[in-house]
């Protein structure tokens, strides 16, 4: 089963009004609903999973990550959540513009070329980031990752392992 | 004195005492090493502590009559509105009908099970307290341990800067390894907590540390995020798995302003992969 962007909203808006209904550590999102869902995908650029914002009236006030079978991993909030729903950066750090250009600084002109950025999770579920894939000769060469203002990266191809970042 | 089961297959003695105040109360051995059972229930962990199954499942039999007596008035209701009830062929639209019925009989609030269970770690355990947690997030892209050791640290009042942290902890450029977090977490509490890794992480074992007010770090591949509290749906469907929660602090998004960044969450169990639990207790030996 994969989810469409549709059923996301529809799963997340049901749950929230299920199963964590009366929990008083989410009262922020008892008065939520589900808004345009963001696709995050693993960094060999296969779907993984949707984030959707949970909008009170047009703030965002939390996020619901739900996976393509359907299953709600995380229900929760951000610790600085006040974005407007036209501001997703709120739910991905930083815009697609601006990560491409925080990466651009890492390119090499002329010699490398970028892809467009795309929001994937480095690692474990939750753990999202803008990938930038850098190519030389036509080959991908380099992984550059950008979260909020933070810039990283790593042979292309390569996945963490062994050590906790 | 009478002989019990305990904890299938561990067989006690359990002693009928009256106390100074005249109250009755009872005291479980084991047979086999005469020591007192000072555990109980079965979300304890595995080992020396006494459970019944038929505690797990069975509630008060005066309740169990009252909600046969509530069914048995529900149904002659239902009965008495479609009289075909129990007969043969009944079609769509009746059972509709019956669905509704139930709805308005409100046949929820009969049952005393609450549908959800939960609990955070708190400030104490005494009096009307409150939970006790704060969500750091990690100061630069490699400080997952670092910051969630700063968040269980806090909590036993060893106050750390990330940075501090990271120098005990070894984290490097790329990230702390499991090994430096652990003896970070002992060394900045001057050896008097004790950090112990668990390599087969359940649910339940996180939640026997949450009953007992201690928060742990939970680690999933390549990632640490600090663990305050569990929540768990108490009835479902026969056939179905009951869900279970998690209530995760973590780190990451990354932020410089450890104030202004993170996230808190309620984690699905059964949709992470968790690796490992690093248990953060006080240690029952002198500090050093």
């Amino acid at each position: 089963m994969s989810l469409d962007e549709e059923n996301a909203k529809k799963v997340s808006n049901e749950h929230i009004h299920s199963l964590h209904k009366d929990d008083p550590l989410f009262e922020v999102l008892r008065n939520t609903t589900a808004g345009n869902p963001i696709m995050v995908k693993n960094v060999m650029k296969q779907p993984s999973y949707w984030i959707v914002p949970l909008l009170e009236e047009k703030r965002i006030a939390g996020f619901a990550r739900v996976l393509l079978n359907g299953k709600i991993a995380h229900l929760g909030s951000y610790l600085q959540s006040s974005g407007s729903e036209q501001n997703m950066a709120v739910l991905t750090g930083i815009d697609s513009s601006k990560a491409y250009e925080l990466a651009g600084e890492r390119i090499r002109k002329g010699v490398e070329f970028s892809s467009e950025p795309i929001f994937v999770h480095d690692g474990p579920i939750g753990r999202e980031a803008w990938l930038v894939e850098v190519s030389m000769g036509g080959k991908p060469n380099r992984w550059i990752f950008v979260s909020g203002q933070s810039v990283y990266e790593r042979p292309a191809g390569k996945t963490q392992e062994g050590i906790m970042k | 004195m009478e002989f019990v089961c305990y904890s299938y297959p561990k067989i006690g003695v359990r002693v009928h005492l009256d106390d100074s105040k005249g109250e009755l109360r009872s005291l479980i051995f084991d047979v086999a090493s005469t020591r007192l059972v000072d555990r109980f229930g079965a979300d304890e962990l595995p080992g020396f502590a006494s459970w019944s199954f038929y505690d797990e499942i069975i509630e008060e039999a005066s309740k169990r009559v009252a909600r046969w007596d509530a069914i048995d008035e529900e149904l002659d209701i239902v009965r008495g509105k479609i009289p075909r009830l129990l007969g043969p062929g009944i079609n769509s639209g009746e059972r509709e009908s019956i669905g509704d019925l139930y709805i308005k009989l409100s046949i929820y609030d009969i049952i005393s099970v609450p549908f959800i269970s939960s609990k955070i770690v708190q400030y104490c355990q005494h009096c009307s307290t409150h939970n006790c947690n704060s969500l750091h997030a990690q100061h630069t892209d490699v400080y997952c341990a670092c910051a969630t050791g700063q968040m269980i640290l806090d909590f036993y009042r060893y106050y750390y800067s990330q940075d501090e942290c990271a120098i005990a902890m070894g984290t490097g450029p790329f990230g702390t390894y499991i090994s430096g977090m652990l003896d970070g977490l002992e060394s900045l509490s001057k050896n008097c907590l004790e950090a112990e890794l668990d390599g087969s992480a359940t649910w339940s074992e996180a939640k026997s540390e949450i009953d007992a007010n201690r928060p742990l770090a939970s680690l999933i591949p390549n990632h640490a995020r600090a663990c305050f509290g569990w929540k768990r749906q108490n009835i479902y469907l026969v056939s179905s798995t009951p869900a279970r929660w998690l209530y995760i602090l973590d780190p990451w998004p990354w932020n410089a302003d450890i104030c202004s960044g993170g996230a808190v969450y309620w984690e699905d169990w059964s949709a992470v992969n968790h690796t490992y639990f690093i248990y953060v207790r006080h240690r029952s030996t002198s500090c050093a």
